[in-house]
């Protein structure tokens, strides 16, 4: 009999017998499943927060920030510098010859949040040509801003986690009241914001600078022969970079901490489970001492014993590890939440339910092989006597 | 107690068990007791801001004039105004960036857990370049009364340096939350002559504000 098959026949009995072990084989299945539940449920807000702005972030745009600028907020451009901006090479055109620009405001303002807690929500400034510069954006309900006009959109995602944000109604500006008169969609970053005319906001709100520019590039290259332009131009104090790289940076900012936080717990939680696989292994290896000394004696190898021991480790872990990941996606994935002022989507991916997977399978096979080595060297004639 | 042996040799005829089954208790408790203590570290927090002290910022964002300190002084009900700004930047290691706290010898009025003398804070007045550190970050950094401490900030000054030069004039502790804290506070003037952008202005945002106290 080949060992393959000798594999297969042991495991098959194992497992038959596993009902027998229900409660003690649970400790592995609970544990991990809390343990993969827990990590995923942590990750679920960093993975949200990495979809919007990578989704937002398109290679074929760049930024241009203030010199040391960290976000959108702190970073300040003159109308004299956006003015140098525009006339910068490899920017694209619009149809009627002028660049692909938007001079951007970007405000956070307090919002009553749909549970009744305070919040802050994105108050975005588009230039005139904002909308063609997101080109994602889509509206789904009434009609854009007209430039000029004290009018705001809103994103679905804003509407959904924040009150009183229904087309028609009117949030509170220095200058009086700003109606609603459009929803959109993006999928991104956007989709969670207020958005109006730059100039309009930025006399009414009494900002004097814009924050950023957004711009479309000429082509995907164009970007080294604007950013050689504009840092080589000594009116300026500005770093240019591409949209999807200055996400990057600003998702690193925003999510290491609750990354950090989520493996450590995780990580802790996941020591605790080995415990309790080694445990358990131990356990069903001794309930099946006899069983497996008679099936030493039947001729059968050590090797297939001890594979079948950490087979059952590996099935247990992974069956916990999906328990888990499914009430962290039942709870989590597609609810709304907002970190600062950016609205977010939690997400529980099949890439983070791989990683728990992964994570519980090598859990498994560290908390199966002592115990496994245990079972391909039980002593034949002592476990026989066993009882 | 005589069935004490029996539970000790009941414990002993499974050691890996027993063990195993210690191991995971005390992985339970560490992770309880980082999260308890992380829980009672945030409720001290709280249980010692003060009910009394106000921040005060644009409810639309941006700057609010340093004049307008004036004008919340004169609220009914305020004893006294502090202008905070945050002056970002780092000293030696790029990595280990912080903020300095831009602002005058009234912020330890508004802020009396910052256990200062009458003497040291008003020689934050008179000395444009003079820097108040607390104590964990005159440990951290091998601080003392009299060093000079060059500071890297990013914002953009009238001379085009980014090195603002500061000596320390003293070092203090939070009477609260004794020997935690980095804390640096500066001359809210020496930042104001230097910088290009915003002149006499305090940028607001979440923690950069002006605080105000209310009697």
């Amino acid at each position: 009999m080949n060992l393959l098959r000798q594999i297969f026949v042991v495991s098959a009995m194992n497992f038959r017998s596993l009902p027998q072990r229900f409660w003690t084989s649970m400790v592995i299945v609970v544990g991990l499943g809390a343990t993969v539940g827990v990590l995923l449920s942590m990750l679920s807000m960093t993975a949200g927060i990495r979809q919007v702005y990578t989704l937002a972030g398109s290679p074929g745009r760049a930024i241009i920030a203030s010199l040391g600028a960290d976000n959108e907020g702190q970073s300040s451009l003159s109308r004299d510098n956006v003015q140098t901006i525009m006339n910068a090479p490899g920017i694209a055109r619009d149809t009627d010859g002028r660049p692909l620009i938007d001079q951007s405001v970007n405000i956070s303002i307090p919002m009553l949040r749909a549970n009744g807690t305070k919040g802050f929500i994105t108050l975005r400034g588009f230039g005139p040509k904002g909308a063609k510069v997101r080109y994602e954006m889509q509206m789904v309900a009434g009609r854009i801003f007209e430039p000029g006009k004290r009018e705001l959109i809103v994103g679905v995602g804003g509407q959904k986690l924040y009150q009183h944000l229904a087309i028609g109604e009117k949030v509170i500006l220095p200058d009086g009241e700003w109606p609603i008169v459009g929803s959109f969609r993006s999928g991104d970053i956007l989709e969670g914001q207020l958005i109006g005319d730059s100039d309009t906001l930025m006399a009414a709100t009494r900002h004097p600078n814009y924050n950023t520019v957004i711009l479309r590039l000429a082509s995907y290259d164009s970007l080294g022969e604007l950013r050689k332009s504009l840092t080589t131009n000594p009116a300026l104090s500005v770093h240019v970079e591409r949209h999807s790289d200055w996400y990057t940076k600003v998702i690193d900012n925003s999510t290491s901490l609750f990354a950090t936080l989520a493996y450590a717990i995780g990580g802790i939680m996941a020591i605790g489970a080995l415990f309790g696989c080694l445990n358990t292994m131990y356990a069903a290896v001794s309930a099946r001492s006899r069983e497996i000394a008679t099936l030493r004696a039947l001729g059968f190898n050590g090797f297939p014993v001890a594979v079948s021991v950490i087979l059952e480790a590996v099935v247990l872990a992974a069956a916990g590890a999906l328990i888990g990941a499914a009430i962290a996606w039942a709870l989590y994935d597609g609810k709304q939440d907002a970190f600062g002022a950016n609205v977010f989507t939690l997400r529980v991916t099949p890439a983070m339910v791989g990683l728990g997977i992964v994570w519980a399978v090598v859990l498994a096979l560290l908390g199966g092989l002592f115990p496994s080595i245990r079972a391909a060297r039980i002593p034949i004639v002592d476990a026989l006597r066993a009882t | 107690m005589k069935y004490l042996p029996l539970v000790f040799a009941g414990l002993w005829r499974k050691p890996a068990r027993t063990i195993f089954t210690f191991l995971s208790i005390v992985v339970a408790f560490i992770l309880f007791g980082i999260l308890a203590g992380l829980d009672s570290g945030f409720d001290h927090i709280l249980a010692v801001s003060r009910l009394d002290r106000l921040f005060v910022d644009p409810r639309f964002g941006g700057r609010e004039p340093i004049a307008y300190l004036d004008q919340i002084a004169r609220v009914p009900g305020v004893t006294v105004v502090a202008p905070r700004m945050g002056l970002p930047g780092y000293y030696r290691d790029k990595k280990d960036s912080g903020g300095i706290i831009m602002t005058n010898s009234r912020f330890f009025t508004v802020r009396s857990e910052w256990a200062a003398t009458k003497v040291q804070a008003l020689a934050l007045d008179r000395d444009p370049t003079g820097l108040i550190v607390s104590v964990a970050a005159a440990n951290k950094y091998h601080w003392k009364v009299g060093d000079t401490v060059p500071w890297i900030s990013n914002i953009t000054t009238k001379d085009g340096s980014p090195v603002f030069t500061f000596h320390i004039i003293a070092i203090i502790d939070n009477t609260d939350l004794r020997g935690l804290s980095n804390v640096f506070l500066g001359n809210y003037i020496y930042l104001d002559q230097r910088r290009v952008r915003e002149q006499g202005l305090v940028p607001v945002h979440s923690d950069y504000d002006s605080l105000a106290g209310a009697g």
